[in-house]
């Protein structure tokens, strides 16, 4: 039975204007996740979180050149996801009301409320709501002065737990 | 009857194939992946085409085959569920059927085509394959 090992698993920073640095993070992590679990369908859960935090981040960094950082680590037997970026005050309130939106629902209904409603300003508003339904991740949100930070936590496949 | 001018059908790392066999039913499929910043531009246009064109013609259905269209980000997403809409909106006389074809061991197809038709109430057919 395979197991995770060191507590911190990824650390990485790179500018918001890597766009293309998002898919390399997903296919690390998965990788990752599908060999030390052994379960295609968490890596995969934690691929697409990985992915659609990374997104939002570099769409609502404050600059460009902005740093993004993500981390992952295992913490509590979970493992545990971070993105943090500068954002500006809009972007923090518009995330604060999605956050308590997608937070506070079923996890199947509120992605399908989103899935229909109109798209505001280009942006799908369906990657938090995609998280908790499809990534089946607790989400944590954390914001101090304009530097957001957003968590997701997994509890680990019974395959693991169990060894 | 002419057929609609068809937009373009790949984009860096995704592609749609189109099929029309003789059954009245016409079989989409889309391949690869679709994570870029806006997938709309390349999605839409093909969205909006093909309800068009499946009305014009009077297709009995459309199968949308994505067992491999190995990932997906959100904003495409939005792109399918526009579709959905545009479909529920339309009146059901004369209204092409709507299916999508997924693998059941992916995670996002299995999760997010479930999702799809939860959104239609069962309107739009959706089978594991």
């Amino acid at each position: 039975m395979s197991s995770l090992s060191p507590v911190q698993i990824l650390s990485v920073s790179y500018t918001a204007r890597w766009w293309s640095f998002i898919p390399s993070v997903r296919g690390i992590l998965e990788s990752y996740c599908g060999h030390s679990t052994g379960s295609a369908e968490f890596s995969e859960r934690v691929g697409v979180t990985v992915h659609e935090l990374l997104e939002n981040a570099v769409k609502y960094s404050a600059n460009p050149d902005g740093l993004v950082h993500c981390s992952v680590d295992l913490r509590d037997g979970r493992l545990a996801v971070q993105v943090d970026n500068m954002a500006r005050p809009e972007h923090i309130d518009c995330l604060r009301r999605e956050y308590d939106t997608v937070s506070s629902g079923n996890p199947l209904e509120v992605y399908i409320e989103k899935m229909a409603s109109d798209i505001d300003g280009g942006s799908s508003q369906l990657g938090l709501a995609r998280i908790r339904y499809e990534g089946e991740a607790e989400l944590l949100l954390s914001i101090e002065n304009d530097r957001v930070k957003l968590e997701a936590l997994f509890e680990m496949p019974d395959e693991v737990t169990a060894a | 009857m002419n057929r609609l001018e068809s937009p373009i059908l790949t984009s860096d790392k995704a592609s749609v194939e189109i099929g029309y066999p003789t059954d009245g039913r016409v079989c989409v499929r889309i391949f690869g992946v679709i994570d870029q910043a806006q997938p709309g531009k390349f999605l839409d246009p093909i969205v909006d085409w093909l309800h068009a064109d499946a009305l014009a013609h009077g297709w009995t259905g459309m199968d949308l085959d994505v067992r491999d269209l190995s990932f997906i980000n959100s904003s495409g997403i939005k792109s399918f569920a526009g579709w959905i809409k545009k479909y529920m909106d339309t009146p059901a006389e004369g209204r092409y059927e709507l299916s999508f074809i997924y693998k059941d061991t992916v995670t996002w197809q299995r999760a997010t085509i479930k999702a799809f038709s939860a959104m239609s109430r069962g309107t739009v057919k959706v089978t594991a394959a």
